[in-house]
């Protein structure tokens, strides 16, 4: 029943990515033809209609972000790609930076084409090292190949180049007002807006942000239109989505699915896709779209995977990480790991963020080690409701969304670890016990 | 005007404002104080304390933002005061206090204290969070200023200050998340920066995370008393508070805004003002022929031979760095005595100046101030004027007119008493002195000046 697709990383890995002929043998650089004959107003109205929901996690409507660049007189512009996939949990920007830099070239060429900008820098995460280079050869021979640099396509004026630029690993940096200021050789600390980065962004030109499958996106919207991108997907979610499976679950991997095509029943147990639990257990909860995203839990399997089901359930696609958790897996720890990630990855700018992470971070701790107290469920959800309304940026904004679902949907498994008990037997409790 | 206003209400109250005007500067416009923490005016919003939220409604979003850096949007219902808000504000106390040393009772800043005067407001009276804490040891290696790291608050104000206002750009943030730390980059102490203890970072600093030495030691914020003056160090004419208690001035504070009103230097801050005890001329002076030793002497004796020897080549020198009104006493002097009149900045100055004439008087407005260890040096990188002013032995007399014994007065054969700058009224660049104590011994300048 439950389906693969086989679109954004059709022929993945069967030719050299970085090769522009076997690119092309593939349908490659149809799409950015194609975008030549169009006008500017033609090729945005595409994009609006084909209703791609940005890939990086906020899921903003790609068309709108780019109309809004579009309108904006200031010169010069600036393409940048996010490639600093740092979600734990995701890794299909690894995929198709891997496989298909080609096309992530195309795509970006595509936006600098559009928004008349001559220069595009791609932020690769520092750990993928060794797909910075792939990904600079990539650049290379389409350079030579005369799909990057003076007069691509021949046509007179259209300049464009990409630069690499490499993270150090700093996972804030992937917040898009961060990432600028680390291309820019600041410390990677999110600004405050506004301005918004469509106005004052790199080097306080316009610039626009935005994912690696974005960008990758674009390739299909244009080759095969916008009607059948629409088709793929949902209406007000095109397209399809690379979501990758991970934790105890049998086939892990990157799968691509259409949007509103599949539910999660379907990605976690279908052999297709994740093929059920190992050893016999049962799935306690997975978390979706990183360490920022909401925790769901079996009853809300049948959730259909689409930007809009899954917020209207309180879940959402994020980056389209799903890592799924047995049995075995207190929750309650596993809240403490994610803060601890938060409280790790904090860049200290803002008051709630950098000690409220910590404050949390220090009661699920207690929580886990059998010092807990009488109203420490009340503690910590108040104190992860004012982080989330008061922080700055999208780190501080979204840190308490995993805790949050938990509290929403096993609270019983605080109030007992309150007590000094664990239900699913896997904190150690000093005088405690398992259930 | 051409441009679109933009209507809005705040607690209730209309409001019009042109575009891209803050939140706050709305509210100020309309007499309603939200309560900051990092911001700071003339410095760009830094949004990072999250102290300042107010809860929008309308508009096209909703919920809190920081008034500091929210635009006014048409529409939009603001309220500064709501439960939500003070819930937001109480919770922002309650972190910043967890990670802050309480000890109130032993703090410069106690009394003066943002963080003190809002926990207060808020009903935050004790910490709710145990755990972790910042900790760091004092950096007492500025000669002029700490930096107690275990009470920053991370608002960046003395950081942004350093950048945005002085230009310097010593202060920097390091490490990350809770483990960041503000001070000199690559946990340098104070004193192996290029700091030159312009101080204006304590000033901006609202706990006592930064605090002066004199602050530490010396008074607590109810103790003293400000009077307004000027400094009249140099031409900038630093708008000042001088304050006083007991009889003796503790402190210079900026007035106003830093960068905008006054931006005092790091010699304005911490030792252009003092009126140092020992040395202070008290009474008028001449030097005792057989000894060469200055003694006391009377007023009619010191003014006689004043009087007398300006009569034949002699010039009148006054120091820059004084009030219109003591420069027109010289002035007055010189004309009553048919001699010529100038002025001089530093030693080097009064010695070109001094040059050809056989007599002269000198007002040295700057003796009292200053450390003057004369070493110039590179530790507290303030100013010290270390010209060797001995030359003017080979002058035929030297009369001095000075709130202290220094080096010149060590040439001079006759001194007369002159109030100090914290002891001083008159006018600056335009600008007021008002003395904040009163005179050891009457102006020998202006009693020369009745005599002639």
């Amino acid at each position: 029943m439950a389906k693969t697709m086989d679109v954004l990383l059709k022929g993945a890995g069967t030719f050299d990515g970085t090769d522009v002929a076997a690119y092309k043998a593939q349908g490659g650089y149809q799409a950015l033809e194609r975008v030549l004959g169009m006008s500017d107003q033609a090729v945005l109205d595409e994009l609006l209609k084909a209703e791609l929901r940005g890939r990086g996690g906020a899921a903003y409507p790609a068309g709108r972000k780019w109309s809004q660049m579009y309108k904006i007189p200031i010169t010069p512009k600036y393409i940048v790609c996010n490639a600093d996939e740092g979600e734990p949990g995701t890794f299909k920007d690894r995929e198709l930076l891997r496989d298909m830099p080609l096309k992530v070239i195309e795509g970006m060429t595509i936006a600098g084409r559009v928004l008349h900008s001559a220069r595009g820098f791609i932020y690769i995460r520092g750990e993928y090292r060794a797909i910075q280079r792939v990904f600079q050869k990539a650049i290379d021979n389409a350079v030579k190949a005369g799909y990057l640099g003076k007069n691509i396509c021949g046509v007179e004026g259209f300049d464009y180049t990409i630069t690499i630029i490499s993270g150090a690993g700093a996972y804030v940096c992937g917040e898009n007002s961060a990432l600028l200021n680390s291309i820019e050789g600041r410390a990677g600390r999110p600004r405050i807006k506004p301005p918004h980065l469509a106005e004052v962004g790199l080097y306080k030109k316009p610039t626009l942000v935005n994912n690696v499958e974005s960008y990758a996106d674009l390739t299909v919207i244009y080759t095969q239109g916008a009607d059948a991108f629409l088709e793929l997907g949902v209406p007000g979610s095109g397209g399809t989505k690379l979501v990758c499976l991970s934790g105890n679950v049998k086939n892990r991997g990157v799968y691509e699915v259409g949007l509103g095509k599949v539910t999660l029943r379907e990605l976690i147990f279908d052999p297709a896709f994740g093929g059920g639990i190992p050893d016999g257990k049962e799935l306690s909860f997975y978390h979706l779209g990183g360490q920022s995203g909401p925790i769901g839990f079996p009853e809300q399997l049948d959730t259909v995977y689409d930007h809009d089901s899954l917020w209207d359930a309180g879940l959402s696609v994020g980056s389209g990480a799903v890592v799924v958790a047995d049995g075995d897996v207190c929750i309650v720890d596993y809240c403490r790991k994610v803060m601890e990630f938060f409280v790790h990855e904090s860049c200290g700018k803002c008051t709630p963020c950098r000690i409220g992470t910590m404050r949390v971070l220090e009661l699920l701790t207690d929580l886990c080690e059998g010092r807990g107290r009488p109203g420490d469920t009340d503690r910590l959800e108040r104190a992860i409701t004012q982080i989330s309304a008061l922080s700055a940026c999208g780190l501080g904004q979204s840190a308490n969304k995993a805790i949050r679902s938990c509290l929403a949907h096993r609270r019983e498994d605080f109030l007992a670890h309150e007590q000094g008990k664990c239900p699913a037997g896997s904190c150690a409790m000093k005088g405690g016990e398992g259930a | 005007m051409s441009e679109k206003m933009i209507h809005l209400t705040i607690d209730g109250v209309a409001v019009e404002v042109p575009p891209e005007t803050t939140v706050l500067a709305a509210a100020e416009q309309v007499g309603i104080t939200i309560p900051t923490l990092c911001y700071l005016k003339g410095l760009a919003p830094d949004g990072s304390c999250r102290f300042c939220v107010v809860e929008i409604l309308g508009g096209r979003k909703a919920g809190l933002f920081t008034a500091c850096s929210e635009h006014c949007a048409e529409g939009m219902e603001v309220f500064t005061r709501s439960e939500k808000v003070v819930e937001a504000r109480k919770f922002v106390l309650e972190l910043l206090l967890s990670n802050h040393d309480n000890n109130c009772f032993s703090c410069p800043q106690n009394g003066a204290c943002k963080l003190q005067d809002y926990c207060l407001e808020y009903g935050v009276m004790e910490n709710v969070f145990a755990g972790r804490r910042q900790d760091a040891p004092v950096d007492d290696t500025n000669p002029y200023f700490d930096y107690d790291p275990k009470k920053c608050i991370m608002c960046r104000r003395c950081q942004r200050t350093c950048e945005q206002i002085t230009g310097k750009n010593i202060i920097s943030l390091t490490n990350r998340g809770f483990a960041t730390k503000m001070g000199i980059p690559y946990d340098h102490l104070w004193r192996s920066s290029n700091c030159g203890s312009c101080g204006n970072c304590v000033e901006v600093c609202p706990v006592g995370a930064l605090a002066s030495k004199s602050n530490k030691k010396n008074y607590r914020a109810w103790e003293v008393t400000p009077t307004a003056t000027t400094c009249p160090l140099c031409e900038n004419a630093c708008a000042v508070e001088l304050l006083v208690k007991g009889g003796k001035v503790v402190e210079l504070r900026a007035a106003g805004v830093p960068g905008a009103d006054s931006l005092p230097c790091g010699r304005g801050h911490y030792t252009y003002w003092k009126t140092l005890d020992a040395g202070r001329v008290t009474a008028p002076m001449v030097k005792d022929p057989s000894t060469g030793v200055l003694k006391e002497t009377t007023w009619e004796e010191a003014l006689a031979a004043v009087a007398e020897h300006l009569k034949n080549n002699a010039a009148v020198l006054t120091s820059r760095s004084t009030t219109d009104e003591e420069i027109a006493c010289t002035e007055q002097i010189a004309g009553a005595a048919g001699v010529r009149h100038g002025v001089f900045g530093g030693y080097g100055e009064l010695l070109r100046a001094a040059h050809g004439a056989d007599a002269l008087l000198i007002y040295d407005a700057d003796a009292a101030s200053g450390c003057r260890s004369g070493q110039n040096c590179s530790y507290c990188q303030i100013y010290c004027d270390t010209v060797d002013v001995s030359a003017l032995n080979e002058t035929n007399f030297v009369a001095v007119a000075t709130p202290a014994l220094t080096e010149l007065t060590a040439v001079a054969d006759v001194v007369l008493p002159m109030p100090a700058f914290s002891e001083k009224d008159g006018t600056f660049r335009g600008k007021s002195l008002h003395a904040a104590l009163s005179a050891p011994a009457e102006d020998g300048l202006a009693a020369l000046l009745k005599r002639l």
